[in-house]
């Protein structure tokens, strides 16, 4: 693992080219003989080390902050090197909700943090929950997409716990709990899916930060795509329609080089949940990322958070196996096995750069991500729907044999033949940040996504008894939206969207949803 | 069911020194062992918050108010994760009561690799000042294994949710101590006595109504009596459960323990002995709707010690300990408390006019339990199951820890509840009446805080047709204590 990380280091030029070939040097040594390594990175490493700012607390000073906003490895990281550093006391300072135990380096930290949400959602279709995550669009021929929707929602509200204990030796632990009230339920009513929502982790992780390397063990924002580098300012819940957006539990490996120079260079690999158990391998991930400390911009990740961060652009992969069961009826006899991959190049650009967190006013951030890859839907908030095919029943049986799937729905598909195929997704997104002067308090965010599916029509038959799935499947995906926040307090954030979404179904049908949101925010 | 004729007996001599209530229930808050449950007022302070050895980690306690109005806040818990290898495709993350697949089966031949970050825990420790003798308290924990099981691969291990895993309130008093809501049973005396959920091993929570009273608590031996109304294990027998336990502990005779993968603690020698009785009234065996119902009654009776074999002075000794665990249960409709059901599982009705579709069996109580014979009889299934576990504290500084456990279960009833023959023969395939678990582990303390472990876990089944399957479990995990 060293040695694939110095090598990595070694490295100055960094094109698409030869990042591809570090992707693919790191997966071989990270992995041990070319299975699945996986690039990932905690989000922390910079500030961490360097004590600059970025992560630091979104408001104002103190160390502790949340994960989420930022990177999400960062909180923690936070607290121990105190980041801020942002000069004097800014209009948006709020202090971090801190209990601190024991004396000087001896010291215990719990930083409570997060923020109540509640969201107002009119879409002009019945295709979404509160979320919209992968659905698709209804199609104009049926009553879901020519009738609107109204959402009450406040199950986006977030509760978070980061820790922070005393350095032994050179090892400074850290640790984060995060969750909001997306927790699955199963069938139930609409009156308890909105009224009463389950709280489920979105980061629990353990960080040990060491001069050498950082070891983050538990579950974050994957590495592929250096995800909480560069997210988005929207109101809309993250993942946005086609965003590469995930968090698993994982094991990840990274060091960030120069961390306090001007250029710092993040390497980072890590073995990622399997995405399919039954393959019995780890999701493999490694990135490499640049970041130019000198040069920072404001960005709020998703809707709260507003930090200063510095210039970066990342190019991740990951890879990842597949072991089906056969299709053919119970009881299985074997399995057919594929190998997805993915390619990510993700930018965070400050236009018009800042100084520190409080440095708000007039300034502009540019952020975009081009995601290439096979059996990757999960990670980019897509899928288009795509299921299992029925099995043939040509004898007629009573009831009709069913696939026996091991896998989630959306990653790969049997062709005609009975033929396992991972389904391709190209998808990008690009979005500005601007923050209006002369406060910085007023926010104007707009962003564009688009995935498309290349394999996706030649896997579903425009023939035979398979035919009613190309009037259920969609191939490619658009979503636009246009973003308004208003920071009433420090604490206090309001804000208005519009949203457009448009999916074209394998058989042509092509219908979209706009959707209007209004949303309040309570952040601590 | 033989068995059920000498249950009534163990358990009203386990009532009648409790002070003959009836279904009494045995049960300890958790105190010794549970770091935050029970400690609040009744029980002393962990030797963590001492902060004398390398061990030592101050709580993270937050107090408002002065003197004795002070009001008093914990946060404890700790973030875990998990990497888990099996051999077969036949457990989750958690291995519960599922079984492993026949060799006969796919999924017998083929392994399965797990991420899995649900054992992260998180609690809250209130208590309150002092009301007269009355000290109140209260304790809410939970962890992440709340889904329900049809949800995607990646909902179940990367969005999982919430669940109670205790929730009490305590009413601590010179008296009777009066704990209300849920936490572990009394029935084994379980938090105590290692309360880790292995299989074949005794591990319950249930929502309560305890009293208990520990005599000469501060002297050389002391000797607690409780007993307990529990949620009844079918809501439909209108009968609460009854518990009742004795506990001896030889306070000079410590020694050092981790419960599950927690805190490590120093506690007494220990014995204790308890029961539990509990009612079933299942829909008859009939096709729908339903017009009566069976009773039977269910039994168990535990016997659980800790061994402190090389002593401990207090908890930060840890260099050179080591301790023994052994627990012996015996009982009838037990299941869902041994973490072992052996897969049973109602059979079909019988459909001698063909009819489609074919009646099915309503049923009103938990799998596992109770069964029918062929002539629509009920019975509850008997287990007998046993524990011994070691844990070592390696010297010097005891920051390295080597464990093992072997458990056994087995039924003595079961394959004469599931015929031979007949429409109902598939069922032998399926149901098993013996399982054996046998581990070893080695864990290290990074820091006071962080914890890391390898551990490998074979576990084998006897299905009532004879077939033999076993898993192998290699892990590894990282936990962050707080």
């Amino acid at each position: 693992m060293m040695h694939t990380m110095s090598t990595m280091k070694d490295r100055s030029k960094f094109d698409a080219t030869v990042a591809l070939a570090l992707i693919a040097a790191g997966f071989v040594l990270l992995v041990g003989g070319g299975r699945f390594a996986r690039a990932d990175e905690p989000a922390a490493a910079v500030s961490a080390d360097s004590g600059a700012p970025t992560e630091v607390a979104p408001v104002t000073a103190p160390p502790s902050p949340p994960p989420p906003l930022v990177p999400a490895t960062q909180a923690p990281m936070e607290s121990v090197a105190p980041i801020v550093a942002s000069a004097a006391p800014s209009w948006f300072a709020r202090p971090a909700l801190t209990l601190a135990v024991g004396e000087g380096n001896k010291k215990f930290k719990l930083t409570l943090y997060g923020f109540a949400e509640v969201d107002y959602i009119f879409d002009t279709t019945q295709s979404y929950g509160d979320s919209m995550g992968p659905s698709i669009v209804a199609r104009t021929d049926t009553h879901a997409g020519n009738s609107s929707r109204s959402q009450f929602s406040m199950r986006n509200s977030r509760l978070g716990f980061a820790f922070e204990s005393p350095v032994m030796g050179s090892v400074r632990p850290t640790a984060v709990l995060e969750g909001d009230f997306f927790g699955y339920q199963r069938a139930t009513s609409e009156g308890t899916f909105f009224n009463s929502p389950t709280y489920r982790v979105r980061h629990a992780y353990v960080r040990l930060q060491t001069p050498y390397i950082d070891f983050l063990m538990g579950q974050s924002y994957d590495l592929f795509g250096w995800q909480n580098y560069s997210y988005p300012c929207t109101l809309e819940f993250l993942g946005l329609p086609n965003q590469l957006f995930s968090r698993n539990p994982q094991l990840r490996l990274s060091h960030l080089f120069n961390a306090g120079g001007v250029l710092g260079v993040d390497v980072a690999a890590s073995a990622g949940r399997p995405v399919q158990r039954d393959s019995q391998v780890p999701d493999g991930s490694a990135g490499l990322r640049l970041v130019l400390n000198n040069w920072k911009g404001i960005t709020t990740p998703g809707n709260v958070g507003t930090v200063a961060q510095p210039a970066s652009i990342g190019v991740s992969g990951i890879v990842r196996e597949f072991r089906v069961n056969a299709f053919a009826p119970p009881p299985v006899r074997n399995s057919n096995s594929a190998t997805g991959w993915g390619m990510s190049v993700d930018a965070f650009l400050p236009v018009i750069p800042a100084a520190h967190d409080g440095d708000r006013s007039n300034r502009l951030t540019f952020t975009a991500s081009f995601v290439k890859g096979a059996g990757i839907a999960d990670l980019i908030t897509s899928g288009g729907n795509a299921k299992f095919p029925t099995l043939p029943n040509p004898a007629q049986a009573t009831p009709a044999p069913a696939y026996e799937a091991n896998l989630d729905p959306g990653l790969v598909t049997f062709d005609a033949n009975g033929i396992v195929h991972i389904i391709n997704w190209t998808a990008f997104r690009a979005g500005l940040q601007y923050y209006l002067p002369p406060t910085g308090r007023l926010i104007f965010a707009a962003n564009f996504t688009q995935a498309h599916s290349d394999n996706m029509s030649k896997l579903y038959l425009a023939g035979g008894s398979r035919i009613e799935l190309l009037s259920t499947t969609v191939d490619t995906s658009r979503y636009v939206d246009a973003n308004l926040l208003w920071d009433a307090t420090p604490a206090l954030r309001l804000g208005l969207s519009g949203q457009y979404t448009e999916v074209e179904y394998l058989d042509g049908n092509k219908p979209h949803n706009i959707r209007m949101m209004g949303q309040s925010v309570y952040q601590f | 069911m033989s068995g059920a004729r000498k249950a009534p007996a163990l358990i009203a001599a386990a009532l009648v020194l409790v002070g003959g209530g009836r279904f009494a229930q045995g049960d300890e808050p958790t105190a010794p062992t549970v770091s935050l449950p029970v400690s609040s007022p009744a029980v002393p302070a962990p030797a963590e918050e001492t902060g004398a050895a390398w061990f030592a980690r101050p709580r993270l306690a937050l107090t408002v108010g002065e003197g004795p109005a002070a009001y008093k806040l914990r946060f404890f818990g700790f973030l875990e994760a998990d990497y888990y290898f099996d051999s077969t495709r036949s457990y989750d993350d958690s291995m519960g009561t599922a079984l492993v697949a026949r060799t006969d089966t796919y999924p017998n031949q083929v392994g399965r690799t797990q991420f899995s970050l649900r054992s992260t825990r998180l609690g809250l420790g209130f208590d309150a000042p002092v009301a007269g003798s009355v000290a109140p308290s209260a304790v809410i924990e939970g962890d992440f294994a709340g889904d329900p099981p049809d949800s995607t691969e990646k909902v179940y291990f990367a969005s999982p949710v919430f669940r109670v895993r205790h929730a009490y309130i305590k009413l601590a008093n010179p008296y009777v101590d009066v704990l209300m809501g849920q936490t572990f049973d009394v029935f084994g005396w379980q938090s105590y006595f290692d309360p880790s959920g292995l299989r074949n091993q005794l591990f319950s929570r249930n929502t309560q109504l305890r009293l208990s009273h520990e005599f000469n608590a501060t002297g050389r031996v002391t000797v607690e009596l409780a007993a307990s109304a529990v949620r009844p294990v079918q809501r439909d027998s209108g009968v609460p459960d009854g518990s009742a336990g004795l506990r001896v502990s030889f306070n000079d005779w410590q020694g050092i323990r981790t419960p599950g993968n927690e805190r490590i603690v120093a506690m007494p020698l220990t014995l204790g002995v308890s029961g539990i009785v509990r009612q079933f009234r299942a829909n008859a065996y009939t096709p729908p709707p339903i017009q009566n119902s069976n009773s039977v009654m269910g039994w168990g009776v535990s016997l659980d010690g800790f061994l402190p074999i090389i002593p401990a002075s207090n908890f930060t000794d840890r260099g050179n300990r080591l301790a023994l665990m052994v627990s012996y249960v015996k009982g009838s409709g037990i299941g869902d408390l041994i973490s072992m059901t052996g897969g049973a599982q109602f059979p079909t009705l019988s459909n001698p006019a063909l009819a489609y579709p074919p009646p099915l069996y309503e049923a009103n109580v938990d799998n596992g339990l109770v069964t029918f014979d062929t002539k629509g009889l009920l019975h509850t299934i008997d287990w007998t199951a046993f524990r011994i576990g070691f844990q070592y504290y390696l010297p010097y500084t005891g920051r390295w820890i080597v464990s093992a456990n072997y458990t056994q279960a087995h039924s003595g009833n079961i394959a004469m509840l599931y015929p031979r023959e007949g429409a109902e023969v598939d069922l032998r395939t399926h149901i098993a009446d013996t399982a054996r678990y046998a581990d070893a582990k080695l864990t290290f303390d990074v820091t006071p805080v962080v914890r890391v472990g390898v551990a490998g876990q074979y576990t084998k089944i006897l299905y009532l047709d004879g077939d033999g399957p076993h898993n192998v479990r290699v892990s590894a995990s990282t936990l962050y204590l707080f």
